[in-house]
C-alpha cells in the first residue's frame, strides 16, 4: 500500500419508489446517514468546515427514477467492495438500493466530469390527440382512440428528421425563456412499446457539464409536435444509464468505467 | 399501500413545493395492518412537516403508542398552501404519512397544541379531513378529535373544536386513553359514553361536560358541571421517573430536511429557577432527571440507529442537570470518535461551560446567546430572572478574549412595573458589551463582532404569577420598540430587531381567552387566516374583522387587569402549582423581591404534594 494511497469507491444504484420525490441535496444528506449507519468511514475534507468527500455523478431531477446513479467517495481506509455494497443495502431505505460497488478505472478525472450522455425511458401515458389537431387519422370516435405504432414511429421520425427543435428554456443567470434549439443535443429516440395508448420512448440525450439536454423539455417539444393533448402527471420518466466517451472516442455506459477486481 | 388516494396525492405531487413530505416512508416509519389494532390514532402535528418532524414530542409519542399491539399510531400534518390548493381542487381528504389513508378513517385524531398561532391550521386541517368542525355536529362514527400540549393546560379557545384534552404528561393518558377506547369500542356504547369514560381519567378535560358561566360586566364566574362525575378541576398528569419513561431509540429519519434535522435527547423536564413570566417553568415542574448513563445510552442508540451527524440535549436549563459536567464529557468524546457535532443549548456561561463550547465550536463559533429579558436590576428582580449584569460582561468578555465575535442578546418589553429607565437599561448593555469588544480587540475600530439585540413583546400567560396582568396596548408596545430603535441606531455593530406587536397581542387574546373566542378563530379561518406563526401569512386585518364579525373584543382578554376576577377562564385546570403561590409571587413581584432557586430550598408551590421533588433542596448547603 503506498503512503498516499486514496480509497476512492464508486457504487451504481437505483432512485425509485417515494425516493424519487427528494432532492439532489436531501439524497446526499441521505448517503451521508447511510455511511453512518453502516459504521463506514468517509474522508472529510480539511478546512474551515469539513465536509465527507462524495459526489454524484449526474444530479437527477426530482420526480424521476432511475437505475442508472453512481455516487464516489474516498474512505478512510481500505474497503471489501462486496461487503461495502452488502453493508450499505442493509440500511438503505427502500428505493434506494446499490446495484454495484467497484472503482473509478480513470484515476484523472471524476465520473462526474466524465459523463457525456443519458439514456432515459419515458412514459408518455393516456395518448390522446387534441380535438383540434389537423393531420391526426383518429381511428374511431374520440374515446375509443386506439393508437398505432406505425404513427408513433411515423411522428418520431418526422420529428427527429426536423433541422432544429426550438424550446423555450429559462436561463439560470436571467430567469428568462429564451428560445434555444435542443435538436443537436438528441442523439436517438425510439419506440419501445405500447401498451393501451401508454407509450414509452427510449431517449440518448446529451448529459454533464457540457451540453445537457433535460427529458421533460423533449418530451413536451414531441407532445407540442404531434399535437397530443397535456394533461398533468402524464410524463413517467425513468433514467436508465449515464454514458461517458472512452479514449477510442466510442459511447460507453458508465459501469464500463469501473473495475471490479 | 397502493390505494387510490396514494394515486391522487401521487398525481398532484409534481405540481407541489417539497413533495417529499407528503409521502412518508422514512427510515423507522411504522408499518402495522389497520385491521389488526382496535385503536387507531393519528397524531396530528399543526404545521408543516419540517416543522412538526423537528418536535422531539412526536417522536415520543409516536414510539410509545406504536409499541402498543393494539394501537396504530400515523402522523399528520398541514400541508402548506400550494399543497392545501391542490387537494381541494382535486377532492382529496387529509391523510396520513403512513398509509395515506383519510383521517377520518382514524379512531382518534389527535393534536399538539404548541402555540396558539397554530390554531387556524387545526381548524383547516379538521375541514380538510372531513370533519365536522365543532365536537357536537360529529357523528358516531367519526373519529374522537383531542388536543395535549402546553396549550392544553388553558384549552377554552378550543372548546368548540377538541372533543377532549390532555392536561400534562402525555406518556401514561395517551395510553390510559387508547384502552379505555379499546373497551369502550368492545362494550360497543355510544360517542358520549367513551367521553364519559374520559372524563373519570386523571388529566382528562371533557369541554362538553363544562357550561362556562358569565356575570353580567361579561367576565367568566364559573364552570357549571354537566356531568356529575366529571371532575371539578381537571389536575394535570404527572409522570415521575424518566429513566423509565419510554424514549425513542429508533426516531424516524426524515428523507427531506426538517428545521431540526438532529438526534434529540430530553435529559430532564422542568425547572427550578421560578422564572415569574415563564409558562414552561410551571407547566413541566417539578423537575425530573434523566440519569447521566441513560442519556448517554439514548443518545448512542439513537445515533447508530439514524446515522444524524449531530446531536442534541433538551430542557428547559441544560446547566442545571445536577450531573451535567461528566454528561458532557462522556456526550463530547462519543461525539469526537463519530464525527458528530454536538450542540448545547441554554448553557450558563461559566468556565466549565467555555471549555466545553471551545472543544465543540473549534472551527466554527456559532456565537452566544444570554437572556437577561429585562434591562436593569430592578426589573429581573422584578421577573426573578437571576442574571445579572457583572455576569454578562465578565462572560461576555472572557467570550471576545476567546475568539467568538457574536453575541446576541434577549429582552422582553412589557413587563409589570417596567419605565423607561428600564429600556434605557438596555441600550446600556449593548454599549457596555460593544466597549469590551473594542476594548479585547486592543481598540481596533474596526474589529469584527456584532451584538445582535432581539426584543419581544411580553404575553402575560395562564398559570404564572403574572396571569391577571395586562398586556400593553400595541401602541405602548410600539413607541417601544421605536424608542430602542433610535436609542440603539448609533451603535456601531450593534443590530436590533423586534418582533410584530400584532402577533403579541393576537398570542395574548388567544392565550387568555375563554371559549367564546373558539368563534374568532373559526371565523378568522373562514377569512382565510392559516399558518398565523408564519410572518408571511400572518394578516391581522382578518383578525380584527373576525372579532368584529363574532362581536368578540379582544382587548377584553389581552389588556383588562384581571386581578379581582374570582375565576380566570383556566381556573378549572389545575397546574398542580397553587393559586396562593401566584398571588404570592405577583406580591413579592411588586415589592421587587426575589424567590430563590428552589433546588436551595423549597418555595412552596405546591407542585410536590402531587409528585416528588427530586431536586427539592438540593443545593441547601
Amino acid at each position: 500500500m503506498q503512503l498516499n494511497e486514496k480509497f476512492v469507491y464508486a457504487v451504481g444504484f437505483t432512485k425509485t419508489g417515494v425516493l424519487k420525490y427528494i432532492s439532489h441535496l436531501d439524497l446526499m444528506r441521505l448517503f451521508q446517514r447511510a455511511f453512518n449507519r453502516a459504521g463506514i468511514n468517509l474522508e472529510f475534507s480539511k478546512g474551515f468546515n469539513p465536509h465527507p468527500k462524495m459526489s454524484f455523478a449526474q444530479p437527477l431531477s426530482l420526480g424521476y427514477e432511475s437505475r442508472g446513479e453512481y455516487l464516489e467517495f474516498e474512505l478512510v481506509e481500505e474497503a471489501d467492495r462486496e461487503r461495502l455494497k452488502n453493508a450499505l443495502n442493509n440500511v438503505l431505505p427502500a428505493g434506494i438500493e446499490i446495484l454495484h460497488c467497484g472503482r473509478n478505472t480513470n484515476t484523472k478525472k471524476s465520473m462526474a466530469a466524465l459523463v457525456e450522455a443519458a439514456r432515459w425511458d419515458v412514459t408518455i401515458r393516456q395518448v390522446k390527440p387534441q380535438s383540434s389537431s389537423v393531420g391526426v387519422e383518429i381511428a374511431e370516435t374520440e374515446s375509443c382512440y386506439k393508437i398505432k405504432e406505425t404513427d408513433v414511429q411515423d411522428k418520431i421520425e418526422g420529428f427527429l428528421k426536423q433541422d432544429e427543435i426550438v424550446v423555450q428554456k429559462r436561463k439560470k443567470k436571467t430567469k428568462k425563456l429564451e428560445p434555444v434549439n435542443i435538436r443537436p443535443l438528441v442523439l436517438n429516440m425510439e419506440l419501445k412499446e405500447i401498451n393501451d395508448n401508454n407509450i414509452m420512448l427510449s431517449l440518448l440525450v446529451k448529459a454533464g457539464s457540457g451540453a445537457n439536454l433535460n427529458p421533460e423539455l423533449l418530451m413536451n417539444a414531441f407532445i407540442d409536435f404531434w399535437g397530443l393533448e397535456k394533461s398533468l402527471g402524464q410524463l413517467e420518466i425513468f433514467r436508465k444509464e449515464l454514458y461517458y466517451t472512452d479514449e477510442g472516442g466510442g459511447r460507453q455506459p458508465m459501469i464500463n468505467l469501473l473495475t471490479f477486481d | 399501500m397502493e390505494n387510490n388516494l396514494r394515486q391522487a396525492v401521487e398525481r398532484i405531487l409534481p405540481q407541489v413545493n417539497k413533495p417529499g413530505q407528503y409521502v412518508g416512508g422514512e427510515l423507522h416509519s411504522v408499518i402495522k395492518d389497520p385491521a389488526s389494532v382496535s385503536t387507531r390514532f393519528g397524531f396530528a402535528f399543526p404545521d408543516v412537516y419540517e416543522i412538526g418532524m423537528s418536535y422531539l414530542g412526536l417522536q415520543i409519542i409516536y414510539n410509545l403508542l406504536n409499541q402498543e399491539e393494539d394501537v396504530y399510531c400515523e402522523r399528520v400534518f398541514a400541508p402548506a398552501m400550494d399543497m392545501e390548493e391542490q387537494m381541494r381542487r382535486e377532492g382529496i381528504p387529509l391523510f396520513t404519512m403512513e398509509t395515506t389513508d383519510p383521517v377520518g378513517d382514524m379512531d382518534i385524531l389527535g393534536f399538539t397544541l404548541q402555540y396558539e398561532m397554530s390554531y387556524t391550521n387545526i381548524v383547516n386541517m379538521l375541514d380538510l379531513a372531513g370533519i365536522p368542525l365543532h365536537g357536537q355536529d360529529r357523528s358516531e362514527d367519526m373519529p374522537f378529535v383531542c388536543a395535549g400540549g402546553p396549550c392544553a393546560f388553558h384549552p377554552e379557545p378550543l372548546a368548540d373544536f377538541i372533543d377532549f384534552f390532555m392536561i400534562g404528561d402525555g406518556e401514561e393518558v395517551l395510553i390510559d386513553i387508547c384502552r379505555a377506547h379499546k373497551e369502550w369500542k368492545e362494550a360497543g356504547e355510544t360517542r358520549e359514553e367513551f367521553l364519559k369514560r374520559a372524563a373519570c381519567i386523571q388529566g382528562v378535560y371533557v369541554p362538553g361536560f363544562y357550561q362556562p358561566v358569565y356575570g353580567e360586566d361579561g367576565v367568566i364566574t364559573g364552570m357549571e358541571k354537566l356531568y356529575d362525575q366529571a371532575p371539578d378541576r381537571v389536575l394535570r398528569r404527572f409522570i415521575q421517573n424518566l429513566d423509565k419513561a419510554p424514549f425513542p431509540e429508533n426516531p424516524i429519519v426524515p428523507l427531506v430536511e426538517t428545521v431540526h434535522d438532529r438526534s434529540v435527547v430530553e435529559i430532564f423536564r422542568g425547572c427550578t429557577r421560578g422564572c415569574r413570566f415563564c409558562q414552561a417553568g410551571i407547566l413541566y415542574r417539578p423537575v425530573r432527571e434523566r440519569s447521566k448513563d441513560e442519556v448517554c445510552r439514548l443518545a448512542q442508540s439513537q445515533l447508530a440507529a439514524s446515522g444524524w451527524d449531530e446531536l442534541s440535549i433538551l430542557s428547559l436549563s441544560t446547566s442545571d442537570h445536577s450531573e451535567i459536567e461528566p454528561m458532557v464529557m462522556d456526550l463530547m468524546d462519543h461525539c469526537r470518535k463519530k464525527n458528530v457535532s454536538l450542540s448545547l443549548p441554554s448553557l450558563r456561561l461559566d468556565s466549565f461551560s467555555f471549555s466545553v463550547l471551545q472543544e465543540i465550536q473549534r472551527f466554527k463559533k456559532t456565537g452566544l446567546t444570554f437572556a437577561p429579558e429585562a434591562g436593569t436590576q430592578r426589573l429581573r428582580d422584578v421577573i426573578n430572572k437571576t442574571i445579572t449584569d457583572d455576569h454578562i460582561y465578565g462572560a461576555v468578555r472572557q467570550a471576545a478574549q476567546l475568539g467568538w465575535n457574536s453575541v446576541k442578546l434577549y429582552f422582553m418589553v412589557g413587563l409589570p412595573t417596567e419605565t423607561y429607565e428600564d429600556l434605557d437599561g438596555i441600550v446600556q448593555i449593548a454599549r457596555n458589551l460593544s466597549h469590551i469588544y473594542y476594548d479585547v480587540n486592543g481598540g481596533k475600530k474596526g474589529a469584527r463582532f456584532s451584538i445582535t439585540v432581539s426584543v419581544s413583546n411580553f404575553v402575560p400567560k395562564p398559570h404564572t404569577p403574572f396571569q391577571r396582568f395586562p398586556q400593553n396596548t400595541p401602541e405602548e408596545f410600539r413607541e417601544k420598540n421605536i424608542y430602542l430603535k433610535e436609542k440603539l441606531r448609533p451603535l456601531k455593530n450593534v443590530h436590533f430587531n423586534y418582533h410584530e406587536t400584532e402577533t403579541s397581542r393576537l398570542e395574548a387574546i388567544i392565550a387568555k381567552g375563554d371559549r367564546r373566542v373558539s368563534a374568532v378563530i373559526e371565523q378568522a379561518w373562514k377569512l382565510g387566516c392559516r399558518f398565523d406563526s408564519w410572518r408571511e401569512h400572518f394578516n391581522y386585518e382578518r383578525w380584527q374583522q373576525a372579532m368584529k364579525d363574532t362581536g368578540v373584543d379582544g382587548n377584553f382578554y389581552a389588556e383588562r387587569d384581571m386581578k379581582d376576577d374570582q375565576f380566570l377562564p383556566w381556573s378549572h385546570i389545575d397546574s398542580g402549582v397553587s393559586e396562593a403561590f401566584f398571588d404570592s409571587e405577583w406580591e413579592k413581584a411588586m415589592k421587587g423581591q426575589v424567590t430563590e432557586d428552589c433546588c436551595r430550598s423549597c418555595v412552596g408551590c405546591g407542585v410536590n404534594s402531587h409528585a416528588v421533588c427530586e431536586r427539592e433542596g438540593s443545593l441547601c448547603s
